[in-house]
């Protein structure tokens, strides 16, 4: 609760915390793009083009991404989900954002039906991408990994951040001695710390989110990919059966990221389910 | 030979190769993929390294497959998305399955081809071996677990043991007050304010490393409310007047702007800041003026920019420490054994200020004398009911 007041508090810009981003038309309806984990709202540039003429489009990082403002980020404070749950409430208050349609990718699906749990009135959609609630095995629910699995992913990810992967900016990023680095590293997608990186790991991927789905009583679409290791699709099953007004569309594309492999589908795929304006 | 080199130049004997040769027979593998990760084509290397035939890979295999779980959410999150975006990754560390369900480290480059139209249309693969290079990764891991481990065993113990002397020095401080209070002689009275000066350092030792290891630990949070801001500034000011007075110092205390007369914040952080930041001025200034200044700035209907500064007349930083004055135990050590102090106080400072939302910057001239400013923004009304969650 503590952590949850500071930065509205304390009067910080939570726009630039977020590097949130406003494109499309002032006065239309807004939709907010959410990235998943291990990238950041760059992950959304071949869809959110087309919604420019009629939405008002807002994309963000989340604390610890892209180019937040790392400053931001503890590891107290966002030890679950919900603190970014939280982050986005207050982006939409800044922005006085209302009747919002939420588009989140992987773990930040569930992001937003936090958001749509704490604050139902100011979420007229949600757009969940390879939605999975919860990663692990556990009795009769099939999420798809076994906690060594995870414990393993954390250890890979160790190995990727000590600094040969220019997947991952190193440590240097931000190395106020030597700004050359950070400048050649600029151009470079998705950049991430390390050790939020790993810290956001284990809470994505540790996370268990599925008593809040049948608590979210916001029109749901669902984008399954048919074949997606991370969320495959009997979990975006379970997602459709938990929630009250959920709808799942299968799409032909593959892997975890259609909006990136697959836009033009994925665009398809919201149009007749955000109505006229779509 | 020699006659060759008599004979005048003449072309180096090149051994034939195809490239089909070199690709198949690269210290590497090669690999090259659809799109979606279905593999269309792998060389002999990759399959020697692997244990795989051709015929179980290609066209029934994606990438992925071959891939740990934790792997593939790897390629998911990270390999996939990147390439599809920068049209190529370089160095992605994973490990692929072998036949023998061994796992081989190994070190992924790929490139994503394009058509006419700009659709995906290949990936191409190089995998390099990484067995040794992973041994050496792994061995530093554990190195770096094994000393941040160290660390925070060190952190802990050192609060332990502050907690430990706490409890005694409190008592110590409860009883010296019990003391002042019965009649004294003069030299016991002395005695007694000898012991108030030693017990009183003490405690504000222990409290420094105790507040620092909360630092450390991530654990520090606001407590917000809503406070005086005048009543606070005062009650910081006053608590260093006697101090200032002893030593023949002028302590000045200004209030400017629109001042409101609430504010929402941790009073009690921003008055261990002041006092801190006074006290530092005083330890560190022989004559002149020790001055706490704050303005007010409305940001808005709600909100208010807060600019406390502290300045004095002392002696001064010298413009090479400058960098590292808010960074633990920078403290010189000429300075620590002549003014004493733990060098804890102004990491502690510019923490408390930071956990804020603000930062605590300094100005100072060697010789002349130092000013310590921050600005917080702080909201008129307390707004901590709204929002849920």
């Amino acid at each position: 609760m503590k952590a949850r007041v500071d930065s509205l508090q304390w009067g910080m810009d939570v726009l630039a915390r977020n590097n949130v981003k406003v494109l499309g038309r002032a006065d239309a309806q807004p939709i907010l793009f959410v990235h998943g984990f291990g990238c950041d709202q760059n992950m959304w540039r071949f869809v959110t083009p087309a919604f420019e003429p009629s939405y008002r489009v807002v994309l963000l990082d989340l604390v610890g991404a892209g180019k937040s403002d790392l400053s931001a980020w503890s590891s107290a404070k966002y030890q679950t989900l919900h603190a970014h749950a939280t982050d986005i409430l207050e982006i939409c208050r800044a922005l006085t954002l209302e009747d919002v349609i939420f588009v989140g990718h992987s773990v930040s699906a569930m992001i937003g039906v936090l958001a749509a749990r704490a604050e139902p009135d100011r979420f007229a959609k949600l757009v969940l991408v390879g939605p999975s609630p919860c990663y692990i095995d556990d009795a009769e629910y099939v999420g798809g990994f076994s906690r060594k699995d995870i414990e393993e992913l954390l250890e890979s990810l160790d190995s990727n951040y000590l600094g040969w992967s220019s997947a991952m900016a190193p440590v240097i990023m931000g190395n106020p001695q030597r700004p050359e680095l950070s400048e050649e590293l600029e151009n470079s997608f998705c950049r991430t710390d390390p050790n939020i990186a790993r810290h956001f790991a284990r809470v994505t991927f540790l996370s268990d989110n599925r008593a809040d789905l049948p608590l979210v009583r916001t029109p749901t679409l669902i984008l399954q990919c048919s074949e997606d290791v991370i969320a495959p699709p009997v979990v975006g099953e379970y997602v459709r059966r938990s929630m009250p007004a959920a709808r799942l569309v299968m799409l032909n594309a593959t892997g975890h990221c259609p909006n990136l492999s697959a836009p033009e589908e994925t665009i398809a795929a919201m149009r007749p389910f955000l109505g006229p304006n779509g | 030979m020699a006659e060759r080199l008599v004979d005048g130049p003449s072309e180096p004997e090149v051994p034939v190769e195809t490239a089909e040769d070199l690709y198949e027979n690269a210290p590497c593998g090669y690999m090259s993929t659809l799109p979606g990760g279905l593999i269309v084509r792998a060389n002999r290397t990759f399959f020697l390294w692997t244990g795989y035939q051709s015929d179980q890979v290609v066209g029934r295999r994606r990438f992925s497959d071959l891939l740990p779980p934790s792997g593939r959410i790897y390629y998911e999150t990270h390999y996939a998305p990147l390439l599809l975006m920068q049209g190529s990754v370089r160095e992605i560390a994973l490990e692929v399955i072998c036949t023998d369900q061994s796992r081989l480290p190994v070190l992924i480059n790929a490139t994503l081809a394009r058509d006419a139209q700009g659709q995906p249309q290949l990936i191409r693969i190089t995998v390099f071996n990484a067995t040794a290079r992973r041994k050496y990764e792994q061995e530093l891991l554990r190195e770096r677990r094994r000393a941040e481990q160290a660390t925070q065993e060190k952190a802990r113990f050192i609060a332990m043991v502050s907690h430990e002397i706490r409890s005694p020095l409190s008592a110590i401080v409860a009883v010296r007050q019990m003391l002042e209070k019965t009649d004294l002689s003069p030299r016991q009275d002395q005695l007694v304010r000898m012991l108030k000066s030693s017990s009183e350092s003490l405690l504000g030792l222990v409290n420094n490393v105790l507040d620092f290891g909360r630092f450390e630990g991530g654990h520090e949070v606001l407590e917000l409310h809503r406070f005086d801001l005048q009543a606070l500034v005062s009650a910081s000011f006053e608590t260093m007047r006697a101090r200032a007075e002893l030593k023949g110092i002028a302590l000045e205390q200004t209030i400017t702007g629109e001042v409101p007369q609430c504010v929402v914040g941790d009073a009690l952080k921003i008055h261990q800041v002041l006092t801190n930041l006074l006290s530092n001025a005083l330890k560190f200034t022989e004559r002149g003026v020790v001055r706490l200044s704050v303005h007010c700035e409305p940001t808005g209907a709600e909100s208010v920019a807060i600019t406390f500064s502290v300045s004095d007349t002392g002696i001064g930083i010298a413009s090479d420490r400058l960098n590292s004055i808010f960074e633990e135990y920078a403290q010189g050590a000429e300075v620590r054994s002549r003014y004493g102090g733990t060098g804890l106080g102004l990491a502690i400072s510019s923490g408390l200020v930071k956990l804020h939302g603000g930062e605590l910057c300094v100005q100072s001239e060697l010789g002349r004398g130092s000013t310590f400013r921050f600005t917080l923004h702080l909201k008129l009304q307390d707004l901590s009911a709204e929002g849920g969650s």
